[in-house]
């Protein structure tokens, strides 16, 4: 069952670092009302080895998210997570309509 | 010449083995967690989401003030909450698999103070390894 998370950026992190292993970004929600932090992975590419790398249509993707996210979080717009628990990944990312 | 680096990928820290008491009681964990963090200096509290099919199973754990503490229900504002299948919890609690690796395959959820996590992984590694999370 999906669940929507509703709130404000609170961090953006990337890390292209592929020779250490941690190819990886993720994002913050503080959800309206709440003082916790909800984590979420745009990527995570752990498992090297075992996954095809990217192709430019994921980067194209990724740059999309990218952007969406770090207009939110300088501007302070809420966006909308949709979510499956117990995943990290999300299913649709938008930004709420005022 | 060109010399391509290729990617060296050391292994994520696991747990110790917490199933020592119980193989099929996921509160059993949770109790050896507590009493492997007993003589830490870590303070927080940390509240476990096991889902399996429809079920929930909801297990806590508070630490810093005298002696851990485990609950079989929600606390009222947890440091941290993880929220993951219980099929993954046990390899985790086993040290058959890293919750780094879990999270990494995006089949697990964190809410809150994601550090103090990786700061109770550090006090109970099994293993030399990398604790890093988008670092």
């Amino acid at each position: 069952m999906s669940v929507d998370v509703t709130g404000k950026v609170s961090f953006l992190k990337i890390n292209p670092s592929l020779y250490d292993g941690d190819d990886s970004c993720l994002f913050g929600v503080i959800p309206t009302g709440t003082t916790y932090v909800d984590v979420f992975a745009v990527w995570w590419g752990q498992n090297l080895n075992q996954q095809p790398p990217p192709t430019a249509a994921d980067w194209v993707l990724r740059t999309v998210q990218i952007a969406m996210i770090r207009d939110a979080l300088v501007n302070k717009l809420d966006v909308v997570v949709t979510y499956e628990p117990p995943a990290n990944t999300f299913l649709t990312l938008r930004l709420k309509a005022t | 010449m060109f010399t391509a680096h290729k990617p060296v990928r050391r292994e994520f820290v696991r747990f110790k083995d917490l199933t020592a008491k119980s193989k099929s009681d996921p509160a059993a964990t949770i109790e050896e967690m507590a009493s492997l963090l007993r003589n830490s200096k870590l303070r927080g509290s940390i509240q476990f989401h096991l889902l399996a099919g429809d079920e929930q199973h909801v297990h806590a754990l508070s630490f810093g003030k005298g002696k851990p503490k485990t609950h079989k229900a929600a606390i009222p504002k947890p440091n941290l909450v993880v929220t993951l299948n219980l099929a993954d919890w046990w390899q985790i609690a086993k040290g058959a698999v890293s919750p780094l690796e879990v999270f990494g395959r995006g089949q697990m959820h964190v809410r809150g103070d994601y550090s103090l996590g990786l700061r109770v992984l550090a006090h109970l590694a099994a293993n030399e390894g990398r604790l890093t999370l988008c670092a």
